[in-house]
């Protein structure tokens, strides 16, 4: 019996179209919510563990709670729930739109997280068969390729921070802001750095990103894949219609 | 993986980590300094369990330079990468200046003080982190492969900042494959191997 991991990656990537689209399009708590655990489960049967994803990226996640906690503020509707003076502080139309961009970002952490179990050559390999120029596909697949080096060096950033003898949390609000935008410095320039250094290195090894090209890996669409991708497109189909015809 | 392990560091004391490749020198050093926490046993750090202990409050008394400069650099320049911790931890400001400066003169970067750490040389990243580590003026200090990157003459420097700190008691951890720089500042050798301490050698 096949494996959910080993599905071809393009499988993978419809899902992850059909995942991410609902989640862009759909503008109510109740569906994305919905959405959310669909998205969580189908990471489970993918074979990655939904609480080791959530895990490592629980930094990235206290960012985006604080920026639905700041659009729930910054965005007020509805009933007040808790005001400053004349000043509404907490609204129930700001918390669900705060609530919807978290369940948002959610949806497409588990959707990088069910890419994640196809390697990031096989991922460029489907994208180049779905006849995606090279050179688009060769970006996308190293943009896949750095996403655990972010998150390393984020870590190793936020480890950096502590040793200095500072407690982020402790800090006032406009230091906190501080340190965490020099948190970022490291990880963007580092991006940019390494990624001088592997054109460097794969150039030399005389790798050219030309439009078509050879390749040792030929993917196979399976009859599964095709089941699968049938699904995943008829179900958000489906979805999309209950929600258009409720809203 | 470190196992079966039963060591005690002393303050005032220069223990050096020597071994091969893989031995688990930098993993015992990640957890002497808490940035690893130990999946059984205990780890006191100045009598202190590390498993309650913050990362930071550790990092208020022990110094840790990564084997890479590269992960510890997060400053837009030289000065402030050395002023970043004092900054937060509410240093006066003439008093951050100063140790700035003379930090910078003692590793001879005073030319570099508005350069970009990430994109020095990798002596000279190295040169910077460990300015960085000595402004916090730390108890204790854990030195992964310092000497990497630094010519003949600024390990010579660096020889005399280490026996310095040691004239004013502060103990080190040097985790090194530098045989003579290991002669130099250490008085106890802890051979590993294979997640192992194999001796302790006091010269």
């Amino acid at each position: 019996m096949t494996s959910a991991s080993e599905l071809d990656p393009r499988t993978k990537l419809t899902i992850i179209i059909c995942l991410t689209s609902a989640a862009v399009i759909i503008s109510n708590w109740a569906f994305l919510g919905g959405l959310c655990l669909v998205s969580f489960i189908l990471l489970a049967i993918f074979g990655a563990s939904p609480w080791g994803i959530i895990k490592r990226v629980r930094l990235l996640l206290y960012m985006v709670v604080v920026i639905a906690l700041m659009q729930s503020i910054f965005a007020p509707s509805g009933q007040t729930l808790l005001a400053f003076g004349s000043v509404k502080l907490v609204t129930a139309g700001g918390l669900l739109k705060g609530a919807e961009f978290l369940l948002r970002m959610l949806i497409i952490i588990a959707s990088a997280g069910i890419l994640s179990t196809s390697n990031h050559r096989e991922i460029m390999q489907g994208l180049v068969q779905w006849k995606l120029p090279y050179e688009i596909a060769f970006m996308a697949s190293m943009g896949i390729r750095f996403l655990p080096v972010f998150a390393e060096e984020f870590r190793d950033a936020v480890i950096a921070v502590q040793l200095r003898g500072v407690d982020i949390k402790q800090l006032p609000l406009r230091q906190k802001l501080e340190v965490t935008a020099s948190l970022f410095q490291p990880v963007v320039a580092g991006a940019l750095l390494r990624s001088k250094d592997i054109a460097m290195s794969i150039e030399m090894r005389g790798f050219r990103a030309y439009p078509t090209r050879s390749s040792y890996l030929v993917l196979e669409l399976k009859g599964y894949d095709y089941a699968v991708m049938i699904s995943a497109v008829n179900g958000t189909i489906i979805m999309m219609g209950g929600y258009f015809f409720i809203y | 993986m470190i196992d079966q392990l039963s060591l005690c560091l002393y303050k005032g004391e220069t223990t050096a980590l020597i071994g091969p490749n893989g031995a688990g020198k930098t993993t015992l050093g990640k957890l002497l300094t808490g940035i690893i926490k130990p999946a059984a046993g205990q780890l006191l750090i100045f009598g202190e369990d590390a498993r309650s202990l913050p990362l930071s409050r550790i990092g208020q008394k022990v110094g840790y330079c990564f084997q890479n400069p590269r992960q510890q650099l997060l400053a837009a320049s030289v000065e402030e990468e050395i002023a970043f911790g004092l900054v937060y931890r509410g240093v006066r400001r003439e008093t951050i200046e100063t140790t700035v400066d003379s930090l910078l003169e003692l590793f001879e970067i005073e030319h570099l003080r508005r350069a970009f750490p990430l994109n020095l040389s990798w002596g000279e990243k190295r040169r910077v982190v460990l300015a960085a580590c000595l402004a916090l003026n730390p108890q204790y200090l854990v030195l992964d492969e310092p000497t990497v990157g630094l010519d003949a003459e600024r390990i010579r420097t660096f020889n005399r900042v280490l026996a310095r700190l040691r004239e004013n008691g502060i103990g080190m951890l040097l985790i090194s494959h530098d045989q003579e720089f290991v002669r130099e500042n250490a008085g106890r050798i802890l051979p590993m191997e294979g997640g192992s301490i194999i001796d302790d050698l006091r010269i």
